[in-house]
Parts: C-alpha cells; sequence; structure tokens
C-alpha cells in the first residue's frame, strides 16, 4: 500500500491518524520566459483531526502548496497521499469526486457565486453530490445556522458583509461533512472582530466536528490558535512551532496524540 | 446603382464621407490632444486577442450586410444594364412609325406598323451635321420557325414539304426565332459587325441562301457554320446556309435578351416577307460606341425629333429605357435585400452595443477608479472611442470584404435560376465598396459612442467596490422625463399618420405610448414588472390584431414594404419585454424541470441564475435572436403562403396546355391542323383561343392621364366558359361571375382586368403603375370607362367590368370577347394567336405539348405545358425566396456571433467561479453543461418568441381579407415547417456550440489557475 512507503522523515504520521502525507514535491510555473520553481521538494503531513497553518512572506509558496495538496493544481515533482489515496493516480474525475465528498475550501475572497443566495451557496456541494435538492436545502440550512446566518440565508452576497460571506463560505466547506477543510487566507479580508469571530469558528468545529483544518496565513494571531505552524520560505518549509498555553494544546491532548515536527527541510 | 431609396448613390456617398471624416477627425482629436486617454483605449485592442477577434467579428458584420446588398444590386444592375448595352450595341435609338405628334413614339410600333424605306434617307438627312449622330440604318424585323438539317446540303423539296420526313433529319428545331434584314450600307453606317472569328460581315456576299445566326440561335438549334437551315415563311418553306455566327444584339435578332436570331440581307427579308420597299425601323448608332452613345441619347432625340415628327416617326431612346429598365429591376432587388438586410443590420447593432456593454462590464472597476483619480465621463467616454475605432476601422474592411464575396455567392445563386434571360456577372463597384465602409463604420462608430456614453455614467463607489449601481432620484428623474418623451413623440406620430395616412408613424406612436405611461407608472411606485409586463402585452395585441379588426379600430392606413422592418422591430422588442420582465418565473421552471433529471441540476441551478442576474445582456440577446427569427420566418410564411395561393392550378384558369402561333405563319384552323397532323387529339377535351391583338402597340390611359402599355387578350366563348373565371370585383349591373362572361362573349365594349390594373392595387415599388380610375380591386363598383389606343393608332372607349381574381396570376392585362376585339381591331390579323388546351384525366399534357410543337413547326407553334411553367415559376421564386432568405441568415451569424461573444466573455468573467466550482466537486462537463444550458436558455426564447410572434403576424397578414380576397378566397394557411424547424435547428446548435468551445476551454484549466486569474 502506497501509504506504507512514507519516508523516515514523515514516518511519525501512520496510517491511523495521517491524513495528508507529501513527499518532496516540486511545483515549477513556466511563464515561458523564466520558470518559476514555487515548491521545491517539500515533505509535508497531517494527521487526522490537526488544525495546520502555513505562514511565510508573501510569494512563498503558502498558496501553491495549499492548492497542490488539495488537488486543486498538478505537482511536477513528488507524492501526495489524501487518506491514502496517491493524488496523481487519481485523475481529474475521481480527484473532483474525492473533492466534493471529501473536503472543503474557504478562500479570502469568499468565492461565492453572485448570482445565488446564501442558502443556494451552501447547498451547491450536495447537489453536486447528488442529494436530494430538499435534503440538500435543509442541510444547507443547519450549516447556516452553525455559522449563525440562518436570518441571512436568502441574501445574495452583495447584501452581506465581508464577515457574513466568509461565514457562508465556511457554511458551505463543511455543508458535506468533509474530511479535511482548505482554508487560504480565511481571515485576510476581514476587520479583527471578524478574523476573532471566524477563527473562533473554526476552532470550534475542529475540536466539536474532529475537522481535519489545513490553513494559509499571515496572521501570527490565527497561527497561534493552531496545534502547528508550518513555516514557508522561499518554497521550502523552513521550520514549525507548536504555540504553546494556546487552544492548540488543548486540542491535541482531546486528540490523544503530539505531533512530531515532520516534514522540516533544512 | 444610382439610387438607392430614390437618394442618388453620389450623395450617398459624399454625405457618408462626411461623417466618417467626423468620426475619423475625433479620434484624431483624442489621440493629439489626450494621447494617454488614447493610448489607455487603443492598447486594450491587442489585450485578449480571441476575444477582439471575436468582436471584429461582431463589428463587421452589419458593414457585410450593406455590403454584400450593395454588391447585390450593382452584379444585376451591372448585368441587366449589359444585357440592354451590349444588346442593342451600337445602336442607340430606334426611328419608328407614329403618327401621333402629342405622345412619345411606341417601340410596339416597330413590330406592328412599317414604315417606308425611304426613312432612312429622311433620317439621315435629319442628322446630317449632327455630330452627336456616326450611324443611321434601316432594319426589317420578322419571326420565322427554324429547323437545322445539318451539313448535308439543302433537302430535297419532298422532304421539306414534308414536316415528318423534316423532322427525321432534323439535327435541332426552334419554333420562334427573329430574323432581322439589313443592307450592307446601313451595316457599314453604324461601325459593321464581325463574327465571333473576327471576320466582318457582309450581307452582300450571302447569295440567295446565305444567312448569319447569333449565338442563341447556334444554341437553340445546335447549328454551326455550313449547317442548312429551313425556316417557314408564309407557311413556305425556305433555307438558309449559315455562314458565320454573331455575338448576341439588336440587328442580329436579339430583340431582346437571349432571343436567338437570324441577319439576312435586308432585300431578301423584304422579298420572303412580302414587304419590298418596307422596313420596321431606323436605327441611330450615337457617337462614342456602346456604352458612350448612351449619354448622348436625350440631346439626339431632342435634335430628330421635330424634323421627325412630319413624316410620321416618332423617336424611341430604346437603349435608355432598357438600362432605366435595368436600374429599376436592381433597385426592386436591392430594396428587398435592404429592407430584409435591416433585420440583420438591427441585431448587428445590438451585437455592438452589447460588446461594448460587457467590455465596459469588465472593465467597471478600473474605470471607477480612473473617475475616483479626476477622470471626467468624457474622457471615458474618449477611451472607449479610441478603442472602438480600432475595431472598427478594421472590421469595416474585414466586412466590406466578406460581403463583396457574399455578393458574387448571392450572383452565383441568381445565375441558377435568372441567368437564362441575362448573363449575370458579378460586379461591385467602389462607389457601393466606398458607401458599404462609410456606412458600416459610422454605424459601428455611433452605436459605440452611444454604449460608452451610457456607461460612462457609473457610480465611482460602486464600480470600485463591484456592486451594483443604486438608483439615484436623478435617475428616476431622467426615467419620468424620458417616459413623457415617449408619450409625446407616441401622440405625435399618431397625429402624423392620421393626416399622412401612413401605417409607419401611426403604428410606431400607439406602441410607444403604453411603454411611456408605463414609465411614468413605475415612476411613482408601481411595481415595474406588472406595469411593463402590461404595456408590452398591450403593444402584442396591437400589433397582432387581425387585420380586419385593426381597420375596424383604427381605420385604413397605407403601408409599404418597410411595414415588414417597423412591425419587426415593436414586436420583438414587446414580446422581449415582456419575457425579462417574467424571466424569474421562466427560468424557475426551467430549473425545476431541470431538477427532475438526475446529475444536471447544480448546472441547470447555474444556468438559470446568470440569464436572470444580467437581465440587459439576456434581454439584448433574445432580442437578437427573436428578430432574426421572427423575419426569417415572416419570409418563409409570407412565401409558403404565397405560392400556394398564387402559383397553384388556377394559375393558368385550369388550361394544361399553350400553343402560340404568331401571324408570320398563321394557322387557319388550329383543330383542324392537329387532327390531320400526328398529333393525338383524342385525350384534349376543350380548346380555347385567344387573340392577341396588336400585340405591344396597344396602350390606355391610365388614372394619371397617361398613356400606358396595355396587353389586351382576347378570348372565344370556349376559353372564357371553360376557364371558369371568378372575379374578386364585378361592376355593378354584373352581379355575378356568370354575368360578366355573358357580356364578355356578347357585348362590344366590355373588358375585364388583371388586379395589377385596378385603381389602388398595390403599387409596384413606387413605380407608377398603370391603374385605371373608378376600378375597385376588391369590392364592387361602376363600369369604369377607360380610353384605349390600338396598334393602328385608333381611340376607342370601353368600359371595365371586372377584375380577375389574383388567383388567376397568370392572366395579364386587358380581357375581351371576340364581340369587343371586332369592334377594337376591325380587319387587322391578331400578332399572335393562344391556343389554350385542356386534356383529360391520365394525358401527359407535357406529352400534348411536345407533339403539337413538332408538328406545327412549320406554323412556328410554341407549345407550353402551362403545368411544368408553373412548377418553373414556383422554383424561380423559390430559389430567389431562398436566397433571400440565405442573405438574412447573415443575421443569424450575427447571433451566433453574439452567443459567442456572451459566452466567452462570461467565462473569462467567472474564471475564478469556474475554478472555485471545480474545487466544490464540479466536473469538467458540469461546467460545460452549465454554460450550455444557460446559452440554451436565451437562445431558446429568443427563437420561440421570434418564431411564434413571426408566424402569427404572419397567419394574420395570410389570412387578412386583402390576401384571401386577392387570393380568390378560401386560403388554408401554410406553415412553413420545414425552413423552422431547419433554420432554427441549426442556429440553436451552432449558437450551443458557440457557448460549448469556451466553456471546453475554461473547464479544462487546472482550478487552481482559475482561482489566481483576475
Amino acid at each position: 500500500m502506497a501509504f506504507r512507503k512514507r519516508t523516515e522523515d514523515i514516518s511519525a504520521i501512520d496510517e491511523a491518524d495521517g491524513i495528508i502525507q507529501a513527499q518532496s514535491v516540486v511545483k515549477i510555473y513556466d511563464t515561458g520566459n523564466a520558470k518559476l520553481h514555487a515548491l521545491k521538494g517539500i515533505d509535508f503531513a497531517v494527521r487526522r483531526g490537526e488544525m495546520v497553518a502555513v505562514m511565510g512572506p508573501s510569494g512563498c509558496g503558502k498558496t501553491t502548496l495549499l492548492n497542490c495538496l488539495s488537488g486543486l493544481d498538478d505537482i511536477d515533482e513528488g507524492i501526495i497521499w489524501i487518506e491514502g489515496e496517491n493524488l496523481a493516480t487519481m485523475g481529474d474525475k475521481k480527484r473532483t469526486n474525492y473533492r466534493a465528498r471529501r473536503m472543503g475550501f474557504i478562500f479570502q475572497v469568499y468565492n461565492l457565486l453572485p448570482v445565488l443566495n446564501a442558502v443556494e451557496n451552501v447547498e451547491l456541494p450536495l447537489l453536486v453530490a447528488n442529494i436530494k435538492p430538499s435534503e440538500a436545502r435543509t442541510r444547507a440550512l443547519a450549516a447556516l445556522e452553525t455559522v449563525g446566518l440562518n436570518e441571512w440565508a436568502h441574501h445574495r452576497p452583495a447584501e452581506l458583509s465581508g464577515g457574513q460571506r466568509q461565514r457562508v463560505t465556511i457554511a458551505r466547506s463543511l455543508v458535506n461533512n468533509p474530511a479535511i477543510v482548505w482554508a487560504d487566507e480565511p481571515t485576510g479580508a476581514l476587520d479583527s472582530k471578524s478574523a476573532t469571530d471566524i477563527m473562533n469558528l473554526l476552532r470550534t468545529l475542529n475540536e466539536e466536528r474532529g475537522l481535519t483544518i489545513v490553513l494559509v496565513t499571515h496572521d501570527a494571531g490565527v497561527g497561534e490558535q493552531c496545534h502547528r505552524i508550518v513555516r514557508m520560505q522561499d518554497g521550502s518549509v523552513v521550520g514549525e512551532d507548536f504555540p504553546t498555553g494556546t487552544p492548540s494544546e488543548i486540542a491535541h491532548t482531546a486528540l490523544g496524540t503530539r505531533p512530531e515536527p515532520v516534514g522540516a527541510t533544512a | 446603382m444610382e439610387k438607392l431609396f430614390g437618394v442618388p448613390m453620389q450623395s450617398i456617398m459624399v454625405v457618408l464621407l462626411a461623417m466618417l471624416a467626423i468620426c475619423l477627425l475625433s479620434v484624431a482629436f483624442i489621440a493629439w490632444r489626450r494621447p494617454v486617454i488614447f493610448k489607455l483605449g487603443v492598447r486594450n485592442i491587442p489585450r485578449r486577442k480571441p476575444q477582439t477577434i471575436l468582436i471584429i467579428v461582431g463589428l463587421m458584420l452589419a458593414t457585410l450586410i450593406i455590403s454584400a446588398a450593395l454588391g447585390t444590386g450593382d452584379t444585376l444592375n451591372n448585368s441587366v444594364r449589359s444585357a440592354a448595352v451590349d444588346g442593342f450595341g451600337p445602336l442607340d435609338e430606334l426611328v419608328v412609325f407614329d403618327n401621333n405628334p402629342d405622345e412619345d413614339a411606341n417601340i410596339g410600333q416597330a413590330f406592328l406598323r412599317s414604315i417606308p424605306q425611304e426613312s432612312i434617307q429622311s433620317v439621315r438627312a435629319a442628322a446630317d451635321g449632327n455630330d452627336d449622330v456616326d450611324g443611321v440604318a434601316g432594319v426589317l424585323f420578322s419571326r420565322a420557325p427554324f429547323v437545322n438539317v445539318g451539313s448535308d446540303g439543302v433537302p430535297d423539296p419532298a422532304t421539306l414539304a414534308d414536316i415528318e420526313s423534316l423532322s427525321q433529319i432534323a439535327v435541332g428545331t426552334d419554333p420562334g426565332v427573329n430574323i432581322a434584314g439589313l443592307d450592307q450600307d446601313s451595316i457599314d453606317h453604324i461601325g459593321g459587325v464581325d463574327d465571333l472569328d473576327g471576320n466582318a460581315v457582309n450581307v452582300e456576299n450571302l447569295g440567295d441562301t446565305g444567312i448569319y445566326i447569333n449565338v442563341n440561335a447556334a444554341d437553340d438549334l445546335d447549328a454551326a457554320v455550313g449547317d442548312t437551315l429551313v425556316f417557314f415563311v408564309g407557311n413556305q418553306p425556305q433555307t438558309g446556309v449559315v455562314q458565320g455566327i454573331l455575338p448576341e444584339s439588336v440587328i442580329t435578332g436579339a430583340v431582346s435578351a437571349g432571343d436567338p436570331g437570324v441577319l439576312m440581307g435586308l432585300g431578301r427579308l423584304q422579298a420572303l416577307t412580302g414587304q419590298e420597299g418596307r422596313i420596321s425601323a431606323v436605327a441611330i448608332s450615337n457617337r462614342g460606341g456602346a456604352e458612350g452613345g448612351l449619354a448622348l441619347t436625350d440631346d439626339v432625340v431632342d435634335a430628330l425629333e421635330p424634323t421627325l415628327t412630319g413624316a410620321d416617326l416618332g423617336i424611341v431612346p430604346i437603349k435608355q429605357q432598357s438600362v432605366e429598365a435595368a436600374e429599376f429591376i436592381a433597385n426592386i432587388f436591392v430594396t428587398f435585400f435592404i429592407v430584409f438586410g435591416l433585420f440583420s443590420i438591427g441585431v448587428g447593432i445590438l451585437l455592438i452595443v452589447l460588446i461594448f456593454t460587457m467590455l465596459a462590464a469588465e472593465r467597471r472597476a478600473e474605470m471607477g477608479m480612473e473617475r475616483a483619480v479626476g477622470a471626467q465621463r468624457r474622457q471615458l467616454i474618449q477611451q472607449f472611442l479610441a478603442e472602438g475605432a480600432g475595431y472598427t476601422l478594421i472590421s469595416g474592411l474585414v466586412g466590406t470584404g466578406l460581403g463583396v464575396a457574399a455578393a458574387f455567392g448571392i450572383a452565383q445563386a441568381f445565375k441558377g435560376f435568372i441567368g437564362d434571360a441575362f448573363d449575370i456577372t458579378p460586379y461591385v463597384s467602389a462607389r457601393s465598396l466606398v458607401i458599404a465602409y462609410c456606412l458600416g463604420v459610422v454605424i459601428t462608430f455611433l452605436a459605440v459612442a452611444i454604449s460608452s456614453w451610457r456607461v460612462s455614467r457609473l457610480n465611482i463607489v460602486a464600480a470600485v467596490r463591484d456592486i451594483p449601481d443604486a438608483y439615484t432620484a436623478q435617475r428616476n428623474r431622467r426615467q419620468l422625463v424620458w417616459s413623457i418623451v415617449m408619450i409625446v413623440a407616441g401622440i405625435g406620430l399618431i397625429a402624423l399618420g392620421n393626416s399622412s395616412g401612413f401605417l409607419a408613424p401611426f403604428t410606431i406612436g400607439v406602441t410607444l405610448i403604453p411603454f411611456g405611461i408605463a414609465g411614468i407608472l413605475t415612476y411613482f411606485g408601481a411595481n415595474p414588472r406588472v406595469v411593463l409586463t402590461t404595456a408590452g402585452l398591450l403593444t402584442l395585441v396591437f400589433w397582432l390584431l387581425p387585420d380586419q379588426l385593426f381597420r375596424d379600430i383604427f381605420g385604413d392606413y397605407t403601408g409599404d414594404i418597410d411595414m415588414f422592418f417597423v412591425s419587426g422591430i415593436c414586436i420583438v422588442a414587446a414580446s422581449t419585454l415582456v419575457i425579462v420582465q417574467n424571466l424569474d418565473t421562466i427560468l424557475s421552471l426551467v430549473e425545476r424541470l431541470g431538477g427532475r433529471i438526475k446529475g444536471v441540476l447544480p448546472a441547470t441551478r447555474l444556468a438559470v441564475s446568470y440569464p436572470g442576474a444580467n437581465k440587459g445582456r439576456t434581454g439584448l440577446t433574445i432580442a437578437m435572436f427573436s428578430l432574426i427569427v421572427f423575419s426569417l420566418v415572416m419570409v418563409a410564411t409570407i412565401n409558403d403562403n404565397f405560392s400556394a395561393a398564387f402559383l397553384n392550378d388556377k394559375a393558368y384558369a385550369g388550361w394544361d396546355v399553350e400553343v402560340e402561333v404568331s401571324k408570320e405563319n398563321p394557322v387557319d384552323d388550329f383543330e383542324g391542323a392537329i387532327a390531320s397532323s400526328n398529333v393525338d387529339t383524342s385525350g384534349i377535351e376543350a380548346i380555347g383561343r385567344v387573340d392577341h391583338p396588336n400585340d405591344g402597340g396597344n396602350q390606355f390611359l391610365n388614372k394619371d392621364g397617361e398613356w400606358g402599355n396595355l396587353i389586351v387578350s382576347a378570348g372565344d366563348g370556349t376559353f372564357f366558359d371553360t376557364s371558369d373565371l371568378t372575379f374578386q370585383a364585378r361592376a355593378s349591373g354584373y352581379e355575378s361571375d356568370a354575368a360578366i362572361i355573358e357580356a364578355l362573349k356578347t357585348e362590344s365594349d366590355v373588358m375585364v382586368i388583371n388586379q395589377s390594373l385596378a385603381d389602388g392595387a398595390v403599387a409596384d415599388f413606387g413605380e407608377p403603375v398603370g391603374q385605371i380610375a373608378g376600378t375597385s380591386p376588391d369590392s364592387a363598383f361602376d363600369p369604369a370607362p377607360v380610353e384605349i389606343r390600338t396598334g393602328d393608332d385608333a381611340f376607342h372607349e370601353v368600359r371595365v367590368i371586372g377584375v380577375i381574381d389574383s388567383e388567376f396570376s397568370m392572366l395579364f392585362g386587358g380581357y375581351i370577347g371576340t364581340s369587343t376585339e371586332e369592334a377594337l381591331f376591325t380587319g387587322t390579323e391578331p400578332q399572335a394567336v393562344s391556343y389554350f388546351l385542356q386534356t383529360a384525366e391520365g394525358v401527359d399534357p407535357d406529352q400534348v405539348a411536345k407533339d403539337i410543337e413538332i408538328n406545327l413547326l412549320p406554323f412556328g407553334a410554341v407549345s407550353t405545358d402551362l403545368e411544368q411553367q408553373m412548377q418553373d415559376d414556383q422554383a424561380t421564386q423559390q430559389s430567389f425566396m431562398y436566397v433571400l432568405q440565405g442573405f438574412m441568415g447573415l443575421g443569424l451569424i450575427v447571433g451566433i456571433a453574439a452567443v459567442g461573444v456572451i459566452a466567452f466573455r462570461a467565462v473569462v468573467e467567472r474564471r475564478q467561479q469556474i475554478g472555485m466550482l471545480r474545487a466544490l466537486g464540479f466536473q469538467r462537463a458540469m461546467v460545460q453543461q452549465a454554460f450550455v444550458i444557460e446559452s440554451a436558455i436565451v437562445v431558446i426564447l429568443g427563437v420561440l418568441a421570434g418564431a411564434v410572434f413571426g408566424l402569427i403576424l404572419g397567419y394574420s397578414l395570410m389570412t387578412s381579407d386583402d390576401f384571401t380576397e386577392g387570393a380568390g378566397g378560401d386560403v388554408a394557411f401554410i406553415i412553413p415547417w420545414t425552413t423552422m424547424i431547419v433554420t432554427l435547428s441549426l442556429s440553436v446548435i451552432a449558437a450551443l456550440l458557440m457557448a460549448w468551445l469556451p466553456a471546453r476551454q475554461a473547464s479544462k484549466v487546472m482550478p487552481a489557475e482559475a482561482l489566481r486569474y483576475e
């Protein structure tokens, strides 16, 4: 089984609790005139139920890493396993199906469809997964209630504030009960109050539902609320932090795990 | 082409050049005074190449359509004009018998009344010293049946005398070949004639049997130099040996384009026809060759006319008249093409507005930023104008070029069905190219300017934040002002319509008022959906009212061909408004439908969301498809119903075969002649005789007090009894069709006419038509007296007592009975006689026609299978309509291009959203489905609206009293299913393909890449 072929560096996360495994991931952007090495052989692993922040300066490859790990982008070298499956062997259709059933996404710019109202946006992943429309609507409303937006269910994105839009995005990412939620700068476009609310919400979901969350952020405050912070620079992982005295420790305690430093390259 | 819609083309070109210069100077001004703004605009052109190509394709279509329409006009004009100019060769005027100095000479006299051969000298004397005249020739015309017996020499007399023997050795036959007789002196006078091999014609060397034939006769008879031709004059066989083949021209016998002809010495033709010392006409050649002499015609006519009048001669500017007729024919076609092309041009303009509205939407944030940092509104307009000018100038060139290609294609199609009459040669004049280019560029430029002005009025904050513009009090006030303007304009137009009696201003006025009222009600808080839907529905009801109900309510108005376009615009505008106002309901139905199909709901949900969110864009696209489909369905409906009504069994009054015999070889006893020949007469049930007295030489005083040519046909009792004629209007005193028929057989001063001669008949494209005052085309009238000048210059008065149903569409002119014929044409032999045959069931009319033609060859009998003739007529009309529909189909290309532009823009606009959808689990196919379903909704709504309303209006027209009475009543409405299904399916498929291609491309992009897109 491919999962057993992990290198020693990431072997600390075994099949039972590992959900994301990446090895020697290389991503090159060919702009025609030049080749940009966005990811330079990254090893990375995340345990099931873990909340990991990827941090680093602009252009260091954080979003690229998230895109590659989630299967939104192809990689040039290396291997990525998600829940034990090699992404490279999945093919576009299977990978898309997998995203529909097992993943949720939160983007900095919300990426809600402006022509649909909040509940229609939220139920979209369920309709894609062939859930009955009536059931999809019930679950979408429930998801909106979870994020405190049930009263705004029939408003279009243009009629919502930034924080509300991001809550809709979170509701959408949760509605299909995903195994992993990927969040790219989820608080980047929000004021500090809204950002705190959103992070509290994510943390609660992680704690209560055991969601695995991988988020990319610039905000140290956001990173501090995660179990683990992976630091990147210039396309490489340059280190990890385990915030102490933070809710992450509590989370790890709850999980009964203590992640080892993994994927760090010199 | 010299005129378009009555305006000289030269003037149109000068005005358009001036407008183009203003457009270009505006852009030059921007480039000079606002170089930064200019660069900002122009740099957008190469920014997204595929989009630029689509825009250029979209913008060029208006130019293409104009260019194609003008090119078609040029081609037809040039071809018909060439036929006229080449046919007359060096001859510009004909001098004919004319003893009425008060009226213009009538060309028909050349074939009715000969003049003394000395007239040649008289004309030469009159032209002596006139530098504008360089030749005068005398010509005698006749006509005879010809048989080519090949190159084995002259047959023996027994063979010549026996038609069966002659038939056995015949290589080719033609029952009606014109013969022109000229002496060498005349030929030399007009500059000589060369045969196709370049040898000079010399009739003095022809001897007793030599003849020349023209190319048409060579084709018809399959004849070559050295072949012997047998022909019959005065029922006596004659022979001629072909000495050379000549080009087509009047002096080689081609009196009309395409006529087969023979040239022989004047003396021989005079002797054969017993007209020694007589000629038909004196031909005059002006200085300057075939084309150059034309300009001198008026001077020559003015100079010679006074001298000739005293000698019972008149001068006819025959080449000039033919050229003017060519212009007229070309103008009819161009009017058709331009009017129906207006639909496509209208669609093209909508597309231009759509393109620039979408470009503005794309750059809304940029424009908001520019406004925020101090750019004036006019600078935004200037920026768009600079960009638009770039697209426009290029697309104008491309469109003009492709228009020429389309005109050439149309010319090829024309060749297929009128190529027998004229040699269709594709030709587009430089002036037409300039006009098409200027008009296309100016239209596009104006559309860009208006679109730019609209988009420049953005709200800066809303634009920067990319949120919808809020309604402001100022904007509401503007709406109120516009609504009031619409009502005032509507009332003004209604008044104009009432005073002028024209339908267009009246109907446009009535259409504007409900929308004006709706605008005011909305301003005061009424539900826009309710009031605008009501206004739209009221407008549709008004436009689609049955004809009689419309007349009962609003009275009678005069409409012209332009009403097609006016009705199309108003109906489509109203229907689109109703659809857009109720789009949410329609879309929710579609969504419910999509929800029933497993796996399609997510794509359907997306597909129905975007059209509803962009109602302006959706409405424009629906309007584009509606407009073009409306026009196509209307034309197809009219065509099919017209064909069914007028080209049916009654067109030839139920007769199956027509046999026409000319006076040169009269048949004294037709029934006896065919009975004694090998024709099987057992299948012939009835034979009616129609004389054509003084054919081409009769005139009547029309309702404007002018003499117009009148075709008079005189039927015998059998003809009228068997034809079973019906009349759409009867004079008082003749209360039934039978009473009219009886009067025609017994009274000596009565005539019935076809509909186009009736007072108030549909005008023939604005040209003065001969109509008889006092006759009503569709109701009872008092017997209308009409003065007739017969070919012998005698004046008579007859009474019109009936108007023949238009269903008998092949009966032209006036019909009289034998009593009236004897009174009008006492002692004159008819110019030609037609024998109409009715055949028994199961008998092949074509075989009967062929048998009679071959057996009566010595009489030059021309037989026609009328059913076949009718089918040919139908085919010709269908072909023309297909060409017209093909031309109008260019509008569909505009619509399809519009879908392409919209889909391409939508894909660009939604790139990030596509990335997000793919991230959420949308498969590639689902993304494509969403785009295709979205386009399908819009396209199908447009197509359905256009087809339904086109059909309803077509039904209203085709079942109106005007049409049904014209067609003889009891007309079953025909829906043009074939055209509709083929055209509409193809257009929907093509449009969906245009939507699918960019969607497919976009769905292939990796989600991460799409999400990065800005």
